[in-house]
């Protein structure tokens, strides 16, 4: 059980183990908990509801202000790019164009022309430069994109004609992010560029600025308000931090910023907020901004641990609050569930042991409250209890007693009703036997289911021996019987309906027995009106002297009773039947037994494909016999002819006397020779017959026989005999004494 | 008229490509195989002399040892460029800055179209000269490109078509030299002599090469002071693994002055082998070239002052060579489009950056490179809406067999689908020498596997690997052909243009269009974006209309960006292009690197 037990717990989930164990578990853990749980889960969910809202509202809080930043440095942005394509306008005027640009770009640069032109110019850009501090350098495109003149003389020469800037700038006033015009650098950020118009209005050259970054990054290092930890910068489409951290000197900047939140605003073109870790790899609030014109995303950031900084210290403060009302709650818990669940556990302990069987013990009564009131009822209760206990306890000592009884009674119903059933048994075997032979044989197992446990033998008498034979036994070995039981065994002597042997007591006949072998035996006679049919022979196993007499002792009664009775009824049976079917003159078997046992007999042969043979034998001048010697010594011939056929006759062979003097046998399996030579060791055994008679020898005798064979002479019992009686008429006016088969073969008489 | 128009070295493109240049090195990635480091074989003198260190610049050669170290001739495909020949001493004309995105002048001063931009003027920078005093003039221009047009097959994968382009070039003063082309290219000054992707059209010294065979002359006599070119640097000694130059301090720039003489006063290219000791492979080195990102790790354990593009994760600077899932559009069943598009809803290209890049490159939504110029132009097709119609980067591989079932395919009990007797199967080819894209092939093998396609990833040596791709026997390979585009989307565009189309067995031209497919309508979109100069606003429309042809027929995949892991130490050296001092691009193996060496300064200056 306790294997079970423990098989089952491992199979039993975790979480249903401990569900049991706390359901399980006392009283006072169990109002602890739900003390607890009553408090805890509320205090929880205000807690974590705090929690969640405050950071949301704080959260939000932040994200507004970093809006209003990045507005702000949009703003800023705007007007440094006014300001951007407002300085590049006034570096060339229009009325310059004609003495300073178009030298450049009709002359070659040896010719004075061009090198004044360019010297102008140049003093131009560089004034610029210098007094703006927009610029880190412009230069003066041609329409094929190379550079005429440029702030940076190392420049010149270069061509420009795959950028953005350069094809858009033969056109209209335009920005471009360098984020966006070169691979993967994170070069000059901006680049301002217009047309050069000549006096026609067309466009002949581009001058380009490529914006200083110094203004940029001074824009994004602005702290508008952002705290210590709050920074803006801006990070171009491939994600690389195109303006100085606050934080990170250049050499050591980590300048690529790839965030879901920056991806999806480069792919949408959108603003965005959220969490997440910066370049500086610290958490951060932060808002993403798209700059349309510069093709940058513009993003403001905050460290969370400053940014909501308030909102910790608020939910800090509310939380321990809540933490020390809980911690009240739980103490109060403690008490209340102390309270109650102790004088619980005494009445629990007390309840235990009168439920152990000590009924003596009370419950004190310590309060008048509910718990008071039932320790004083569990305590009457108890002694109501004590006085039902102990009528109880004497109603069930009767109770058992009178159950004895009864089962004893019971069991003897039930062997009785066993035994009823055995003996019904018995009697519907023996109702159902239709001769001696198959009765004894079916006696025997009977027998045995009758007397379970004891071994025995079933003796019958014979009619030609004083001695009675062995039927059959059961359950002991075939050397421990007797095949016979002499005449002088004392249990077949008359007037001793049974002979019961003990150890001690048995007859002095009976310690001879061969079978006794120190073992009690109990021999009962089979007998009905006074005639013996039998003994039944029983070994005694190990049983007491009164279950002998009162059990088994009537049961062997009645069964011989039984048997003897249904022996009797068989015999009977058996005798009537001879006396139907023989002639009682001759002992042999009478015309009736013929008729109806030939047909059966005849289609037995058909269908074995055999044939059968038919004698019909006639004693020649019996007439005379009777008429000379009287009719006794004509019985005599009869009998003395009777018994020649019934001795000469084999097993299957019948012989019957047909009527008068005729006599018939019938010879299955026999063929023509075999009946021919049948029938004329016949004639010939009565032929030598000495026929005694009042002391004298009669004459002897001859007989005439007829022959007929199945299937040649007939096929039917009818046809065979009027053959065989044809050929027994020949045989008699053949000169008699003959064989004469039938229309065949007639054998003279040697 | 179909002209032969190969713009970009893509041989050189493929060579760089493997040794380096477009995502790996295959000599690196043999020594990663290889569990011993081998240190490079330096000159002690310098290595172990404190002054003479601070003086000498010593960069990694990526592509391992040269084969023919005296091959100094440029028009001879052995002559080994990434030794720091084209670094060093050979100078472009023109040199495209992917950072600045404008064409500087190098050798040549500038180079101006007539209006039908059909006669191009090429105008030298006055007082250049060659490294044996000689005048570099327009007889040498002009020499070298009869010499190219006598002698066409010499022409190099990376200015392929040149030849066909120039009908006849003019000297018409010392500076001027005028070409007159057989039909107009507004790109002819970008695509043949300004350097974009490796290398360009190289110069040769007349007086010298005037008498000599082109096919035999070695350009190699250290009696003579050859080879002669115009850079800053001469050749002072090599071996097959070790390359060293000197500083020539009558280098032209400096005297003209174009620019200052760089700082560097040697030069050392070397090969080496990273293998359990990457301090000893990599000790002494300044510049090291694409390594995985594990490998750099380790690198940056053991040199504390190694600085990378950017300063944190991914570390790398994007290539301008995406890679690609190229699909043979000759090859049923892949001749169907709808099949292709099914292989592309199959792909999970975030689980390639994750396991074949280890999350250094990203996805891509277009073949282009992610350069924000070319952002420009997929933000177009964002705008067009062709990404709702065409959802390139969707993931969903229920789509994927849903389409292959409406083709007619049923999934058979061996879990592939089939069609009569035929199994939907895909073989997909990789440069064994690319562990990124043998590991992509495997990873794509397994996604088309789970949507029912019997793919298999199969590894190819060079040979075979170039073989099968030019001439069309393939299903699939992993490769990066869309590359060309680099601010404007023509040139890439171009490359899968149907004049390109040869049947399977007869090699395409410089890997253009090797999937073989054609379309007039896009060829015709591609043809009218080429009259058009280079940022004209109205190739945007062209563009568009183009790429929904191109989504719609997807003849091939783009599956994610490649990054490249370059690092500089700045121990002695610094100020190396980063991405917050983005002067030039940073691949130190492409002739670019000229920049590079001009912006150098020592850490400590040798008095």
């Amino acid at each position: 059980m306790k294997t079970a037990t423990a098989e089952r717990d491992t199979t039993t989930p975790q979480h249903i183990r401990w569900f049991n164990k706390l359901r399980n578990a006392s009283i006072r853990i169990r109002l602890l908990i739900a003390f607890v749980l009553l408090v805890l889960i509320p205090a929880g969910i205000i807690i974590l509801s705090a929690v969640f809202l405050g950071f949301q509202h704080g959260q939000q809080r932040v994200i507004n202000q970093l809006y209003s930043v990045v507005i702000l440095k949009d703003e800023q942005i705007a007007a440094w790019i006014e300001s951007l394509q407002l300085h590049l306008t006034s570096v060339i005027y229009p009325h310059q164009v004609s003495h300073l640009v178009e030298p450049l770009l009709q002359n070659s640069p040896d010719t004075p022309a061009y090198q004044h032109a360019y010297g102008e110019l140049r003093i131009q850009f560089e004034q610029m430069l210098a007094t703006t501090d927009l610029f880190e350098e412009v230069l003066l495109l041609d329409r094929d994109g190379r550079v005429l003149l440029s702030t940076r003389h190392d420049h010149e020469g270069q061509v420009h004609a795959t950028q953005l800037y350069f094809w858009r700038g033969l056109q209209q006033p335009s920005i471009q992010s360098l984020a966006s015009a070169t691979s993967q650098g994170r070069s000059s950020p901006v680049v301002v560029s217009r047309p050069v118009y000549d006096q026609d209005g067309k466009a002949h050259a581009v001058l380009v600025g490529r914006a200083s970054s110094q203004r940029l990054n001074d824009i994004m290092l602005q702290r508008a308000g952002l705290g210590e930890t709050g920074e803006t910068y801006l990070v171009g489409t491939n994600f690389l931090v195109l303006t100085d951290s606050r934080f990170e000197d250049g050499a050591n900047q980590v300048v690529r910023l790839q965030t879901n939140p920056i991806e999806t605003v480069v792919r949408t073109r959108s603003t965005r907020a959220g969490l997440y870790r910066n370049y500086r790899g610290r958490p951060v609030v932060g808002v993403y901004h798209w700059l349309p014109a510069l093709h940058m995303v513009l993003v403001a950031e905050q460290e969370q641990n400053e940014a909501f900084l308030s909102t910790y210290l608020i939910l800090i403060v509310n939380i321990a609050i809540a933490v020390v009302a809980t911690l009240i709650a739980l103490f109060a818990a403690h008490f209340t569930a102390h309270s109650i669940a102790v004088p619980l556990a005494d009445l629990a302990h007390i309840a235990t042991r009168i439920a152990d069987g000590d009924l003596k013990l009370t419950v004190p009564v310590q309060s008048q409250d509910e718990v008071g009131m039932l320790a004083a009822a569990f305590n009457r209760m108890t002694a109501r209890l004590r006085q039902v206990i102990d009528n109880l306890e004497q109603n069930v000592r009767e109770l058992q007693r009178a159950e004895a009884n009864i089962r004893r009674i019971n069991a003897y119903l039930l062997r009785d009703v066993a035994e009823q059933s055995a003996l019904n048994h018995l009697n519907h075997t023996l109702q159902g036997c239709q001769s001696l032979d198959e009765a004894y044989t079916r006696i025997i197992p009977r027998l045995q289911d009758l007397f379970v446990g004891q071994t025995g033998a079933l003796y019958r008498c014979t009619p030609t021996t004083p001695r009675l034979e062995l039927v059959g036994w059961w359950r002991q070995p075939a050397g421990d019987v007797l095949q016979t039981l002499p005449a002088a065994c004392p249990a077949l002597q008359s007037g001793r309906r049974f002979t019961l042997t003990r150890d001690q007591h048995a007859p002095g006949d009976c310690q001879t027995c061969p079978i006794y072998a120190k073992r009690p035996i109990l021999c009962v006679q089979l007998q009905t009106g006074g005639e013996l049919f039998g003994l039944l022979h029983l070994r005694i196993g190990r049983i007491d002297i009164e279950t002998l007499h009162n059990q088994l002792l009537p049961l062997v009664i009645r069964t011989t009773d039984l048997l003897a009775l249904a022996l009797s009824n068989l015999h009977l049976r058996e005798h009537l039947h001879e006396q139907a079917i023989r002639d009682p003159l001759t002992g042999l078997f009478n015309r009736r037994f013929l008729y109806t046992t030939t047909a059966k007999m005849i289609q037995d042969m058909h269908h074995q494909h055999s044939t059968l043979g038919l004698l019909l034998l006639d004693i020649d001048h019996f007439k005379h016999i009777n008429d000379i010697y009287g009719h006794d010594a004509g019985d005599a011939v009869l009998r003395a002819v009777g018994n020649v056929l019934r001795a000469q006759s084999r097993r299957d062979d019948i012989p019957c006397r047909w009527g008068g003097e005729e006599f018939l046998v019938i010879l299955p399996h026999a063929g023509h020779q075999d009946t021919c030579d049948r029938a004329d060791m016949l004639r010939q055994a009565i032929a030598a017959l000495k026929i005694y008679h009042d002391g004298t020898v009669l004459p002897p005798i001859t007989v005439s026989i007829g022959l007929a064979v199945f299937p040649d002479h007939g096929r039917t019992f009818t046809a065979l005999n009027t053959a065989a009686d044809q050929a027994l008429y020949h045989a008699k006016h053949s000169g008699r004494n003959r064989v004469c088969m039938a229309g065949l073969i007639t054998k003279e008489a040697s | 008229m179909i002209i032969l128009r190969q713009r970009i070295g893509y041989w050189i493109i493929l060579f760089v490509s493997l040794n380096g240049g477009c995502g790996f090195l295959p000599s690196l990635a043999k020594k990663i195989e290889q569990p011993v480091s081998r240190a490079p074989i330096l000159p002690p003198e310098i290595i172990n002399n404190e002054a003479e260190r601070c003086r000498t610049v010593i960069w990694d050669l990526p592509s391992g040892a040269v084969e023919q170290p005296e091959q100094w001739n440029p028009l001879n495909r052995h002559a080994r460029r990434d030794k720091g020949f084209h670094q060093s001493m050979i100078e472009p004309l023109f040199m495209l800055n992917y950072e600045s995105g404008v064409i500087e002048p190098w050798l040549a001063e500038r180079m101006t179209a007539n209006t039908i931009q059909d006669v191009w003027t090429l105008t030298l920078r006055d007082g250049v000269r060659w490294s044996d005093g000689e005048i570099f003039n327009a007889d040498d221009v002009v020499f070298t490109v009869n010499l190219l047009l006598a002698h066409p097959d010499l022409e190099l994968d990376f200015f392929a078509g040149l030849t066909n382009w120039v009908e006849r070039v003019e000297r018409i003063d010392d500076l001027t030299v005028q070409f007159y082309l057989t039909g107009p290219n507004p790109r002819f000054q970008l695509d043949y002599f300004s350097v974009k992707v490796w290398g360009s059209f190289d110069i040769l010294p007349e007086h010298i090469w005037r008498d000599k065979d082109p096919y035999t002359f070695t350009n190699y006599d250290p009696d003579q002071g050859w080879p002669v070119f115009t850079g800053p640097y001469t050749l002072h000694s090599f071996s097959p693994t070790t390359f060293i130059y000197v500083r020539n301090d009558d280098w032209w720039g400096a005297q003209v002055g174009f620019r200052p003489l760089p700082a560097p006063e040697r030069m050392i290219w070397t090969s080496i082998q990273i293998g359990d000791d990457v301090l000893v492979a990599t000790e002494h080195l300044d510049s090291l070239g694409n390594i995985p990102l594990t490998t750099f790790k380790a690198v940056e354990a053991v040199k504390p002052n190694v600085i990378t593009w950017l300063d944190g994760m991914p570390f790398a600077w994007m290539d301008p060579c995406s890679r690609l899932l190229s699909i043979n559009t000759m090859h049923p069943p892949w001749d169907h489009k709808h099949l292709r598009w099914a292989v592309n809803y199959a792909l999970d290209r975030e689980a390639i950056v994750r396991e074949a890049y280890d999350g250094t490159t990203i996805a891509s939504r277009h073949f282009f490179p992610t350069y924000p110029p070319l952002e420009h132009y997929v933000e177009l097709l964002e705008q067009a809406g062709l990404y709702d119609k065409y959802p390139l980067q969707r993931h969903d591989p229920g789509l994927a067999r849903q389409i292959i079932e409406a083709e007619g395919w049923r999934l058979s009990e061996s879990g592939y689908y089939q069609r009569g007797d035929q199994q939907l199967a895909l073989t997909i080819y990789a440069h064994q020498d690319s562990h990124e894209m043998r590991r992509t092939a495997e990873l794509i093998a397994t996604q088309l596997q789970a949507v029912g396609i019997n793919a298999t990833a199969m590894v190819l040596a060079d040979g075979q690997w170039v073989e099968h791709k030019t001439t069309g026997r393939f299903e699939a390979m992993i490769d990066w052909d869309a590359c060309g585009s680099i601010n404007e989307p023509w040139a890439a565009l171009d490359r899968y243009h149907m004049r390109w189309v040869q049947p399977i067995g007869t090699p395409v031209s410089n890997y253009n269009n090797q999937v073989r497919w054609s379309n007039p309508d896009y060829s015709d979109l591609v043809d009218q974006m080429a009259s058009l100069p280079l940022g004209d606003p109205r190739i945007e429309p062209l563009f568009v209309e183009a790429m929904d042809i191109w989504l719609d027929e997807l003849p091939f995949i783009p599956l994610v960006q490649n990054k490249q892991l370059i690092s500089f130490d700045t121990t002695y050296w610094q100020n190396w292009p980063t991405a917050t001092n983005a002067y030039v691009h940073p691949p130190s193996w492409w002739q670019s690197a000229h920049i590079i060496i001009h912006h150098l300064e020592p850490v400590n200056p040798s008095p």
